[in-house]
């Protein structure tokens, strides 16, 4: 296996003697999107300026393609760090600004020029290489702050939640662009979120954090499909978590007697009778979502249950009993951790109230 | 004279459109008085320097005379009193910069036990009247250090403790609205932590440290209540040898000493005010290099503005 483009290993962290960060250990690959995804206060930022040389790891090592880095002060270390805020220098142009990094380094200045130029045009920024950044619209000031960065050709690029100051329509553009920026310049990206949407759309893989530890890392896919514990589960994407096989009046098809998960798309909406459902339960509500149509519905524990169902060739009356049914292979078992239920994910049901809306 | 200075200034100060009739009536009296009340006592003292009569007395002088001058810049504890002056203000001041803004930046920057104490202690000789401190310094310099009283260095070191609340006041001020995460981007570009600020901090607060410079040399060059206790009657610095010529005699001599003060220190405030833009502009120019394209001299401007 080749050295990774970063490790940071059983990385530690004291705040006032708060612990934020419990031994994480993430392994980034050469060329690779990677996300540190979490919930807020879960240490993600902490980590990332631990990797920059912001902050000092209580315990553990750093290193950036094999060279150890845990003592190297912030300034001669071969990473870059996108603020959050863009952190543009409000004294100097947006050339001043990602010239800055290379004059530093005692850059020739024609080097500097042309290299600045270079990466002005890619983020598409060269028009306004004369303005001040207080001029410029929160998407420029990101894409400076991207040139800015990457001037300095890091070995590994840090994004501290990039495109949480933009409007959201720009921020699904900006998705796009931060990829292909990646693909573009093949730096190692590592990138802290807490939009799942976000991290799922462009990352190769994933590090979920939750109270100062790494859940889970994984492709989006494998996040998705197989969560390695509850939080994972109900933190990316939406999920209907099961005490057990038989639990909340249903009977699922799987032989654990732990915690199981069926994504709301896996379950399918039979007649009650049907011999293949797992279940009965009372449609609540049914909400058009396009190609999908959202069925919540109340089992005779009075259980809520998720459904996504195909809009076209479903119909679901409010107060309707209906069976459900799920394939073996679509249950997830979900491994019990001991960890405490610390924060709660921040992406909700989507468009609930809409879904209640069109259901009455 | 007077009048018309301050018709002219309290003009420009009502001059824009906000308020009709009563209102602005009484703003344009009350603005006009509180600039009287300032600017008065300044015009009794450069009127009196101007005066052929032997005695100032506030009142309208006699007769026009320049002789107070030529008596004043050839009076010699006046002229071996400016040289002193400028030596320990210059001094006072460096000192107290070099020292306030260490001490506002690790107070504003810096989480560390203590550092509300450190804060109340800066602040704390504010609250001392300062011949108490001359005092109590006399006997320090009595006592332990004799070889500093009546030395550059000796006064300007008390100078320094009555202008650092002042500087690291002002400069504390000047820093808790930058953001921090300016001079750690600094450093993540590959700046030394000196370096980033000196290039990012420094430049963005340089309007407050001008102003703390500008006070804080004012201060020291027109202290007397410490100094008096800090150095002998037979060489001060100046505002000292005013006091001490003001006990013998009352003849305009003073006064016209007072009034090139007056001068000077206009003359001070005015390169303050063109250094805070100019010099600001320029360091960035510099700074611009040549490989910039486009000039965006007005963004700048009112930037350091």
């Amino acid at each position: 296996m080749s050295v990774p483009a970063l490790h940071a290993d059983g990385v530690s962290k004291w705040f006032d003697g708060r612990r934020v960060l419990d031994a994480v250990d993430i392994e980034v690959r050469e060329g690779e999107f990677f996300s540190l995804l979490g919930p807020s206060g879960c240490g993600k930022t902490t980590a990332l300026r631990i990797v920059a040389g912001l902050d000092a790891p209580d315990e553990g090592r750093v290193s950036i393609n094999g060279t150890d880095v845990t003592r190297t002060p912030a300034h001669r270390r071969p990473t870059n760090l996108v603020f959050q805020q863009g952190a543009l220098f409000p004294h100097l142009s947006v050339f001043d600004n990602v010239a800055f990094g290379l004059r530093t380094e005692k850059t020739a200045k024609r080097e500097i020029a042309g290299r600045v130029e270079e990466l002005l045009d890619v983020v598409g920024m060269a028009e306004f290489a004369g303005r001040a950044p207080g001029t410029l619209s929160g998407g420029q000031r990101q894409r400076v702050a991207m040139a800015r960065a990457l001037v300095r050709r890091p070995q590994v690029l840090l994004l501290d939640e990039p495109l949480s100051a933009l409007d959201l329509g720009l921020q699904l553009r900006m998705r796009r662009e931060l990829r292909a920026l990646q693909r573009r310049t093949g730096t190692a990206f590592v990138c802290v979120t807490h939009n799942q949407a976000e991290a799922m759309e462009i990352s190769d893989r994933i590090a979920v954090l939750n109270a100062g530890r790494v859940e889970q890392t994984g492709t989006a896919r494998e996040l998705y499909h197989t969560p390695a514990s509850r939080f994972v589960a109900e933190f990316i994407g939406e999920n209907n978590l099961f005490a057990g096989a038989t639990a909340d009046g249903l009977t699922l098809p799987a032989d654990h007697d732990g915690l199981l998960a069926v994504r709301p798309e896996s379950f399918r909406l039979a007649a009650a009778d049907d011999a293949a459902s797992v279940g009965t339960a009372t449609v609540r509500s049914a909400g058009f979502l396009g190609p999908r149509l959202r069925v919540v519905l109340e089992t005779a524990t009075g259980r809520e249950v998720l459904v996504d169902a195909e809009a076209g060739a479903t119909t679901a009356a409010v107060g309707e009993r209906v069976g459900l049914a799920v394939a073996a292979a679509q249950v997830a078992v979900v491994p019990e951790t001991a960890v405490p239920e610390a924060a709660v994910p921040e992406a909700g049901l989507p468009e609930e109230g809409a879904v209640r809306e069109a259901a009455s | 004279m007077t009048s018309r200075t301050t018709s002219r200034l309290t003009g420009r100060l009502t001059g824009r459109p906000t308020g009709t009739g009563l209102g602005a009536a009484a703003r344009g009296v009350f603005l006009t008085l509180t600039a009287g009340f300032v600017l008065l006592p300044l015009a009794v003292v450069v009127l009196s320097s101007f005066s052929a009569d032997e005695v100032a007395d506030g009142g309208w002088p006699n007769g026009w005379s320049l002789r107070w001058f030529r008596e004043a810049l050839e009076y010699e504890p006046f002229r071996v009193g400016l040289a002193y002056s400028l030596q320990v203000a210059a001094l006072a001041t460096a000192i107290s910069l070099a020292v306030g803004a260490a001490a506002a930046y690790a107070i504003a920057r810096y989480r560390f036990p203590g550092a509300a104490l450190l804060r109340a202690v800066f602040v704390m000789p504010l609250s001392l009247p300062r011949v108490v401190t001359g005092f109590c310094l006399f006997v320090l310099y009595a006592s332990l250090f004799p070889t500093a009283y009546g030395t550059v260095g000796g006064i300007a070191f008390a100078h320094c403790l009555l202008l650092l609340p002042f500087v690291v006041s002002v400069l504390g001020a000047a820093l808790a609205g930058l953001d921090p995460a300016l001079e750690e981007a600094a450093r993540d570009l590959g700046a030394s932590p000196p370096r980033a600020f000196l290039r990012i901090t420094l430049p963005q607060i340089r309007p407050a440290l001008i102003a703390a410079a500008v006070f804080a040399f004012i201060t020291s060059f027109d202290e007397v209540d410490t100094s008096v206790f800090l150095m002998p009657a037979d060489q001060t610095t100046l505002p000292v040898a005013v006091f001490l010529r003001l006990e013998q005699q009352q003849d305009p001599t003073v006064t016209a000493m007072s009034s090139l003060l007056i001068a000077g220190s206009l003359l001070l405030a005015a390169a303050a005010a063109l250094a805070a833009r100019g010099v600001g502009a320029a360091l960035v120019a510099r700074e611009a290099g040549t490989g910039e394209p486009g000039e965006p001299k007005e963004t700048r401007g009112e930037r350091t503005a």
